[in-house]
């Protein structure tokens, strides 16, 4: 975690290492996702929504989570849904740095019938500079009902390096 | 701005701050703004381009129709220091739909322009209610991000491409009761030419305001990216699903964004991005309205 100070050279890990993104498919319908689990594409058998990306000198990426949303069932056993992020060191595999919270995520309104959209950016700090990190989508409903009438549609996330 | 032959300085890239509290705040009654506790505060200082992302959102509830707004406040120097942005949900913040009594989470992306380079500020998230004594707070945050980003590879010279500047464009006109189901840029319209970055790649942000009447049909945004300008082809075309925003069925306005990627640019191409909006299609009437749009474009690396 080194701002760039007066004086030192300028490099391409100060905050210019690429940023990049991931996207889900169009339409998740009525998918039983419920608490407390947080699951993503790779729970489905579906490519990771996913980014690996090399902490900047700063040790801070900006990550935006954003996504459709609604629940057409029958009031009031309606679910909001719940976009957030893992933070893994080096790769899928990796062990998990920072679990998904709705404290760093996306969330609907549980009461929307009709889809709402929209994104919530986090700041993320305290990586190492240099190091490999793999940011994954993952999400869960709020509550969970029997049957689930829970859709969203392209979920999506971006990850830039920060000064 | 970085321009093209100057030396890459530190003042170019002051650090990146962010400040956020998860500390849950019940049954909120100030119908004025303030600071609340914890405080959400963070001291910046402001880069050579003057500009600034800013960042504020958070999560609200309510069991009642109030709405929580959350919005970001700047002062010059210190948190004793003169207002140079007051807080307004309309142009800076986000307010709460008028029918969540769970908590929902969401936030906005706007440019703060015209700073002092060099200069130390105060950002701080403040927020309200619309009324009542039910209304409750889970999250707040805001963030200040300097700007330009971009960059390239080590050991290249740096070029102008790697740093364009980031542009904005927001209308607080008032539109009552918009009609139309297909996109239309309206009156004025509220867009933006930009130069496309080495990366190829920028965030776009759609947002603003919108809202203000149950039993209706919903309005969305969308961006529209073009080449060159407004008669150019059509690189992006308008889709809410995938880059859009929308109101919720709300008594009041809601605000907000959506922060999206747009990447494979040609770099060095200028493109023409401009906000679009629509009435949704839902079964209700077209009663509601917008009272802010806003279109950002941020070089990204």
């Amino acid at each position: 975690m080194v701002d760039i100070a007066p004086n030192r050279l300028v490099r391409t890990l100060d905050g210019h290492n690429p940023s990049d993104k991931s996207t889900g498919a169009r339409q998740y319908n009525d998918l039983g996702i419920d608490q407390p689990d947080w699951q993503g594409n790779e729970e489905f058998n579906l490519p990771d929504i996913a980014v690996q990306v090399i902490a900047p000198t700063s040790g801070k990426l900006m990550v935006s989570v954003g996504a459709g949303a609604r629940d057409n069932g029958t009031a009031p056993n309606v679910d909001g849904f719940r976009l957030s992020f893992q933070v893994k060191q080096g790769g899928f595999a990796g062990s998990v740095l920072t679990d998904a919270s709705t404290f760093r995520g996306w969330v609907s309104s549980r009461n929307v019938t009709l889809y709402m959209f929209g994104s919530r950016i986090i700041i993320i700090e305290s990586l190492t500079p240099g190091n490999l990190y793999y940011i994954r989508a993952v999400w869960q409903s709020s509550q969970g009902t029997d049957p689930d009438t829970l859709d969203w549609q392209y979920p999506s996330l971006v990850v830039v390096p920060l000064p | 701005m970085v321009r093209v032959g100057s030396k890459i300085r530190a003042a170019d890239f002051p650090p990146s701050k962010w400040a956020q509290s998860n500390t849950e705040i019940l049954n909120v009654t100030s119908t004025s703004y303030i600071v609340g506790s914890p405080t959400v505060e963070t001291l910046f200082v402001a880069p050579q381009s003057g500009s600034v992302l800013l960042v504020c959102g958070g999560g609200f509830r309510d069991s009642s129709t109030n709405r929580i707004s959350i919005a970001p406040q700047i002062r010059a120097g210190s948190s004793a220091g003169s207002i140079v942005l007051a807080a307004d949900e309309i142009t800076r913040g986000v307010t709460a739909g008028s029918v969540s009594d769970e908590y929902e989470f969401y936030s906005r992306m706007t440019l703060l322009t015209g700073l002092t380079a060099g200069s130390t500020y105060h950002a701080q998230a403040l927020y309200k209610v619309s009324g009542g004594s039910s209304a409750d707070i889970q999250s707040r945050e805001i963030a200040v991000i300097p700007t330009p980003l971009g960059g390239n590879y080590a050991g290249k010279p740096v070029a102008a491409l790697d740093y364009p500047d980031t542009v904005w464009a927001q209308d607080t006109t008032t539109i009552s009761n918009p009609t139309n189901t297909t996109y239309s840029a309206g009156s004025p319209t509220v867009n933006v030419t930009f130069i496309a970055p080495t990366s190829g790649r920028v965030l776009v942000a759609i947002g603003g305001s919108a809202g203000n009447a149950t039993s209706s049909d919903r309005i969305i945004f969308a961006p529209e990216l073009r080449e060159t300008n407004v008669s150019g082809t059509i690189i992006v075309s308008t889709d809410v699903e995938q880059w859009g925003w929308g109101s919720q069925v709300s008594a009041g306005y809601v605000q907000g964004s959506r922060v999206s990627m747009f990447d494979n640019l040609t770099p060095g191409d200028p493109y023409f991005v401009r906000h679009m909006y629509a009435v949704a299609t839902d079964p209700g009437s077209q009663t509601q309205d917008i009272n802010c749009r806003e279109i950002l474009v941020c070089s990204v690396p």
